[in-house]
C-alpha cells in the first residue's frame, strides 16, 4: 500500500516537472480546470486538481471529482500504474475490472493525453519505418 | 429513383421507447438487401458523403441512421458498443427487414462488427471502414485526443483526423467538406453527452477479450467482409485492419495510398467502384 501511495504522490511531482520544463505540456494544461482522483476500493488514494496551469494534489479524497480511477486494491493499482507497457496494462485492468472508471470519460481521455508527456519517446522498430 | 441524399426526408421510428431518426432511399427493385450505414464518433446522417451514399443507392436501398441519443434521434446515448449494436438490430427489425448489408465507419465499424457477431442472421455482407476489432492496437496519435474531442470540430480537425498529408489529400478533403454540406436540411449536432458516452464506449471496447488469443471471436463471423483503411490512420491504427483480415474467414482488405482514417472520403470514386462490386458479386 505504501508503494501505491508513494507512486500517487510522485505522479504529482513528475507532472509538475513536465509542466515546468516542457512547453508542450504547459500549453496542454493551460486554461484547464479539472479535479480527479485515483483510489482503491477500500478508500486509499489521492485527489488531484489542475488549475491555473499547474497541478496540486492531496491525500484526502473528495466527494465530487470529475472522474475517478478505482483500483481493486493497492497492489493492482501499483502494478498497472507502474507498468512499462502502461497503455496495455491500463486496458488489461479495464478488461479484468481491476480498474473501474467512473465519471466523465471525456476528461479521462484528456488525462490520457497528459500522461503521454510522462512516457519515454516511442522507439520505432525497423519493421515499422514508413514513408510518412 | 426520385429521392437522393440531399432531398430524402428525415423519418422517425419508435425503437424501444426512443424516437430514432433515419433516412431511406435508393433502388428498391434491385433485389439486393438494403445497406445500413453506421457512423463515426458523434457523427450523424449528414456526416456521410452524398457521392458515396447516392452512388451505392443506385444498386440498392441505403439507410442512414442516428443511434439512440445521436443528433436528431431521441433517447439517451449508449455507453457500450454492444448496446449500440443491439439498438441497430432492433431498428432494422422494427423496419420489418429480415436481412441487411451493413457498413460501419470508425466507431460505427465497432458497432457493425458487434452487430454481425451478435445478430448473425440479420447481416448478409459486412463493410468495415477505418475501424478495428475488440482488443486491437489502441495507439492513436496524441493530437487526436484534442482534435477529436473539440466541442465543435472545424475543417482543419477533419483534415488531420480523416485525410492524408499531401496537397492532393487536402484537395480531396475540401471537396468532401463541400459535398457533405450540400444538404440544406441538416441534422442538429450531437450533444456533449453523446461525446462522453461514446468515449466511454470506445475505451471499454479496447480491452482484449482473451490475452492468449484476442481475435478468436472474429473467426466465427462468416459473412463476406470488405475492409478498407488508409495507409496511415492516425485514429485507429491501420494495422488493426490487417488483424481483422487475418481473422475474419471471408474478409478482403483494401489499403488506399496517401490516406488516413477516412480513405473512402478521400477516394470516393475508387471506393464506390470497389464497394459496388463487393456488394453485387
Amino acid at each position: 500500500m505504501l508503494k501505491f501511495k508513494l507512486l500517487l504522490w510522485a505522479f504529482t511531482q513528475l507532472l509538475k516537472r513536465q509542466i515546468k520544463h516542457n512547453p508542450d505540456c504547459a500549453r496542454y494544461v493551460e486554461g484547464k480546470s479539472l479535479a480527479f482522483q485515483i483510489r482503491t476500493a477500500s478508500g486509499v488514494g489521492r485527489h488531484y486538481v489542475i488549475r491555473n496551469g499547474t497541478i496540486h494534489s492531496s491525500a484526502e479524497l473528495a466527494s465530487n471529482p470529475q472522474f475517478t480511477l478505482n483500483f481493486r486494491d493497492a497492489a493492482k493499482g501499483f502494478a498497472i500504474l507502474a507498468a512499462k507497457d502502461s497503455q496495455a496494462a491500463f486496458l488489461r485492468g479495464l478488461g479484468s475490472k481491476d480498474l473501474i472508471i467512473s465519471g466523465d470519460f471525456q476528461e479521462v481521455m484528456w488525462f490520457q493525453g497528459l500522461t503521454a508527456f510522462l512516457q519515454a519517446p516511442k522507439e520505432i522498430s525497423p519493421y515499422d519505418r514508413t514513408a510518412f | 429513383m426520385t429521392e437522393n441524399h440531399l432531398t430524402t426526408p428525415t423519418r422517425f421510428v419508435d425503437v424501444g421507447g426512443a424516437k430514432i431518426a433515419y433516412r431511406r432511399w435508393g433502388n428498391a427493385k434491385a433485389g439486393q438487401p438494403p445497406l445500413l450505414f453506421l457512423q463515426h464518433f458523434r457523427g450523424g446522417m449528414d456526416h456521410w458523403d452524398p457521392l458515396m451514399t447516392d452512388g451505392l443507392a443506385e444498386g440498392r436501398e441505403v439507410i442512414l441512421y442516428n443511434g439512440r441519443g445521436i443528433a436528431s434521434s431521441g433517447g439517451q446515448a449508449r455507453t457500450r458498443i454492444e448496446e449500440m449494436a443491439d439498438d441497430a438490430a432492433a431498428f432494422v427489425r422494427t423496419l420489418g427487414l429480415e436481412q441487411i448489408d451493413v457498413l460501419g465507419f470508425s466507431l460505427g465499424g465497432f458497432q457493425a462488427l458487434d452487430l454481425t457477431w451478435r445478430h448473425p442472421t440479420l447481416v448478409r455482407k459486412l463493410m468495415l471502414l477505418g475501424t478495428g476489432p475488440r482488443g486491437g492496437d489502441p495507439a492513436m496519435e496524441t493530437p487526436v485526443l484534442t482534435a477529436a474531442a473539440r466541442p465543435a470540430p472545424v475543417f482543419e480537425d477533419f483534415l488531420y483526423l480523416f485525410f492524408g498529408k499531401s496537397a492532393q489529400a487536402e484537395q480531396a478533403a475540401r471537396a468532401f467538406w463541400a459535398r457533405r454540406h450540400q444538404r440544406v436540411e441538416q441534422d442538429p449536432p450531437s450533444s456533449p453527452e453523446v461525446a462522453r458516452a461514446q468515449i466511454e464506449a470506445n475505451m471499454l471496447y479496447l480491452p482484449r477479450l482473451s490475452e492468449e488469443d484476442p481475435f478468436a471471436y472474429l473467426r466465427g463471423i462468416q459473412q463476406p467482409t470488405f475492409i478498407l483503411n488508409g495507409v496511415n490512420d492516425v485514429m485507429i491504427p491501420t494495422v488493426n485492419s490487417f488483424y481483422m483480415v487475418r481473422n475474419l474467414p471471408n474478409a478482403q482488405l483494401f489499403i488506399y495510398p496517401d490516406s488516413g482514417h477516412a480513405a473512402q472520403f478521400q477516394y470516393p470514386q475508387r471506393f464506390l467502384h470497389h464497394a459496388a462490386h463487393f456488394l453485387s458479386e
